[in-house]
């Protein structure tokens, strides 16, 4: 499977490109191989948690429409969750991966799956998606210039702390130095 | 399929929106009368609406969202319109139209 | 008013490319209509009837003469030489090329315009009162919250995708001019007890298929909090309200259904999370904004202003008494001594209620900047403010309207009718509005017979969706599709003032032949009913209920 990830994650600017990574979205009733990436429902894992513990390599993948704070306990034990969006206009997974970022600390990767087309990447982005499964069909090559079509953003999100607003009163603020602002934010956070 | 007698296949053409009528050489023409039309589902030529519609909806390049309505069938053949909808879609605004001059 | 700096323009610019690359993958048919519709519909561009349409958004209905001309010359350059001003301070093109469409956005960046989230379901483009800045019963300037609230919801990622459509209007005045009770977020600016001014938040008011007048969930919200308490209710909105069903999906459902104090006990707990995070704004922040928004360099007058009392009074005075009869009703006071606010009639028997022409947006640049220090604002009665005329230019001004058509002096008569563009244009629309307007206006062309009706508002829409506003007239009438045929219902008893109501539906549906008739009966009924001419229709209707116009409009039936 191809997906799109961060090729530089701990760039400020980050870069975005596309790998190769197997991934199993395993049915709840499909057996799990003995190793290799899997994600599992929220179900599975309350059935089966002490033993997804123990295999490891083990992602959630849940509907966006779930309340995060319903598998907040969950999230120190894996490192991959994968929000579904079972159509793209619904945009409930923006919210979900805002609160996931924001508010329950996920450091993790977390990943959209289904509806997801190019134009939406970068409002997945700014909610704290890092990485991307394309709708059937949708290349993901061609949809990487998605993350190039905004360099300003009014408002903070998982990506950016402080509204435009804000960064624009800084000292020593100018477009050019977008880094030293990116730099400042940590602080903020 | 319709129960009215009498269909054209219609839709919006993508460069411009203009409203269009699927005509009997499959090309899109703007003109009402020139529509092709369907007699209880199929043409003269034995070709059938519902095939046809779904060829008009692969035809994503040239036109949108491609639909049938029922029409009526004047003595002299001229094509008429049953909703005030594709009435006005066939005419234009009307009321705009004089007043701005547009024809 | 606000400046864009340079993230500001850039933003626009960037999304002028952005929407060119993707109609050029639209064209060169990479992209199909079902995913290309999203993207343009974020750009305000819709497919209609007979064409596409662009909706330009107006920001809390400002505009400068640089542009009104930009705007005069998308009309003439890309389009058929005319728009229209539409009933959300927007204003409409309604037969561009796909192609050109990029090209009017990059002119439209040019002047610090856009078409950004005018469609789709996102967040609408921010509305305010027409008179916001100089009316007389002003708590504070709206504007500066609606430019903090535009620049919030610009692009915001989180908000792309509601269950719906989303509304914001916000009014600085005591009264209403905004109908805040009837969109999805209102916000009043109000005086709390210890004098400091704050946000009074009403939520889920609307029309369409089922009106509700908002309830207030939180009467003060210090400005501070004027984004993070918005970012709240619109996560709350993204979460919970309802995506099965199309027409269930506003916010209005939500708040109903889980009643305005749950809804807004939900609302302050996801406020606890966020209101002390960085979106809440600092003095520094807000007094930016204000500081585009200063008063102008108004003159100072030798001695005392004149007032248009002085003027009626003087030698200057036009003979003409359409003068005396536009000066009571389209020019009302202004905070600053020796200025009004003139209101333009977008309204004439022979013009679609809010259709302008190239040529006249040249002249209303023109007049704006001759006579109103080069700003007009747009309103959601479709007409246009001049918000600083100087009482002493009224004379030249009025003769100058005149010969455009804009005087007539029917403001918030019966003759300024709201209407939506209807099914000649709408592809929502059951039944035609501008034709019924027309008919209505033409029928009540009379000034004496207009007076006599005293101040009455017809809101005029061609579907259940409401862009006419009809529930919220005092005298509303909805086109209906009955068996092909247009029809139309007339309600009595609505207004989006601060008695905000929803107008009753009064018995059945007319043909396009009998509405004007129906109309005149219900008027002719109030003047038999009312105590004494001041009494107004509303209040007449109020009193004696819809029995008696039921009686008078479908008695000899």
């Amino acid at each position: 499977m191809e997906i799109i990830r961060k090729a530089t994650p701990t760039d400020t600017v980050p870069r975005w490109e596309v790998v190769q990574e197997d991934c199993v979205h395993a049915e709840d009733s499909q057996a799990l191989a003995s190793s290799g990436q899997v994600t599992v429902t929220l179900e599975r894992w309350r059935a089966e948690a002490d033993a997804l513990k123990a295999r490891g390599q083990v992602g959630l993948r849940v509907l966006g429409e779930v309340d995060p704070g319903d598998y907040a306990d969950v999230l120190p034990h894996v490192d991959l969750v994968c929000i579904q969006f079972p159509k793209f206009a619904d945009g409930r997974g923006y919210s979900a991966a805002r609160l996931l970022r924001e508010r329950y600390g996920f450091t993790g990767t977390l990943r959209a799956l289904g509806d997801v087309l190019r134009d939406q990447l970068n409002y997945m982005a700014r909610c704290g998606f890092d990485s991307f499964v394309m709708a059937p069909g949708k290349d993901p090559r061609a949809s990487l210039s998605a993350f190039e079509d905004f360099s300003e953003s009014y408002q903070p999100a998982a990506d950016e702390v402080l509204p435009l607003w804000r960064r624009a009163s800084l000292p020593g603020f100018s477009l050019s130095d977008f880094s030293k602002v990116d730099g400042n934010r940590e602080g903020a956070a | 399929m319709s129960g009215e007698k009498f269909q054209v296949i219609t839709a919006n053409r993508t460069d411009d929106g203009y409203v269009v009528y699927l005509a009997a050489d499959r090309s899109w023409t703007t003109s009402f009368q020139d529509a092709l039309v369907f007699d209880s589902g199929a043409t003269d030529s034995g070709e059938s609406l519902d095939g046809l519609l779904a060829w008009a909806g692969l035809q994503q390049r040239d036109v949108c969202d491609p639909y049938f309505f029922a029409v009526e069938r004047g003595d002299d053949g001229a094509l008429g319109t049953l909703s005030a909808r594709e009435r006005i879609r066939a005419a234009g605004p009307e009321a705009t139209l004089r007043v701005w001059g547009y024809a | 008013m606000y400046q864009y700096n340079e993230f500001d323009q850039k933003i626009v610019r960037q999304r002028a490319a952005q929407f060119g690359d993707q109609v050029r993958r639209r064209l060169s048919g990479e992209v199909t209509e079902n995913e290309f519709k999203p993207l343009r519909l974020q750009n305000g561009l819709y497919m209609q009837l007979h064409a596409y349409m662009l909706r330009v958004a107006i920001p809390y209905g400002l505009l400068s003469s640089a542009q009104l001309r930009k705007l005069a010359h998308i009309a003439r350059t890309y389009d058929r030489d005319y728009a229209h001003f539409t009933t959300r301070q927007n204003i409409q093109y309604n037969w561009p090329k796909l192609q050109d469409v990029p090209k009017i956005l990059e002119e439209l960046a040019e002047v610090e315009m856009h078409a950004i989230q005018t469609s789709g379901n996102c967040i609408r483009n921010i509305t305010s009162d027409p008179f916001a800045g100089v009316a007389r019963d002003e708590i504070e300037d709206p504007r500066p919250y609606c430019e903090l609230l535009r620049q919030w919801s610009t692009f915001h990622p989180e908000f792309a995708y509601l269950p719906r459509k989303f509304k914001f209007a916000v009014t600085g005045a005591e009264e209403d001019r905004a109908a805040i009770q009837v969109h999805d977020i209102g916000i009043r600016l109000v005086r709390g007890e210890d004098g400091t001014v704050g946000l009074a938040f009403y939520v889920g008011g609307g029309l369409g298929r089922t009106p509700f007048v908002a309830p207030c969930i939180q009467p003060f919200v210090p400005k501070a909090h004027l984004l993070t308490y918005s970012e709240a209710i619109l996560r709350v909105y993204n979460r919970l309200g309802r995506r099965d069903n199309m027409y269930k999906a506003r916010i209005k459902i939500l708040v109903k259904s889980m009643g305005a104090e749950a809804f807004a006990h939900a609302v302050e707990e996801e406020w606890q999370y966020i209101k002390d995070g960085p979106l809440q704004l600092r003095e520094q922040d807000i007094a930016r904004v204000k500081s585009y928004f200063q008063e102008p360099e108004y003159p100072v007058f030798q001695g005392t202003a004149p007032t248009v009392e002085s003027l009626m009074l003087s030698k200057e005075k036009p003979s003409d008494p359409a003068f005396s009869a536009w000066v009571d009703n389209n020019v009302v006071g202004h905070r600053k001594p020796g200025y009004v606010a003139v209101s333009l009639s977008m309204k004439r028997e022979t013009l679609p209620p809010g259709d302008v022409t190239d040529n006249h947006l040249d002249a209303l640049a023109d007049l704006a900047d001759r006579y109103s220090m080069g700003e007009a604002v747009v309103t959601h009665r479709q007409n246009v403010v001049f918000p600083n005329v100087q009482v002493a230019l009224l004379p030249p001004l009025w003769e100058e309207l005149t010969q455009l058509g804009f005087a007539t002096p029917n403001l918030q008569r019966l003759t300024d009718v709201i209407a939506c563009p209807g099914l000649d244009f709408c592809n929502l629309a059951n039944a035609r509005s501008i034709p019924v307007a027309m008919r209505i206006t033409e029928r009540f062309q009379d000034l004496e017979k207009l007076y006599e009706l005293g101040q009455v508002t017809l809101n005029i829409s061609g579907c259940i969706n409401a862009c006419g506003h009809h529930h919220v007239g005092n005298l509303g009438v909805l086109g209906i599709d009955k068996l092909g045929v247009e029809h139309y219902q007339l309600m009595l008893g609505g207004s989006s003032a601060n008695d905000a109501s929803i107008g009753k539906i009064l018995g059945k549906a007319f043909t396009e032949h009998e509405i004007a008739d129906a109309v005149e009966k219900a008027l002719l009924c109030y003047i038999g009913l009312r105590t004494s001419p001041q009494e107004s229709f509303l209040a007449t209707y109020r009193r004696v209920g819809a029995q008696p116009f039921k009686d008078a409009v479908y008695g000899d039936h």
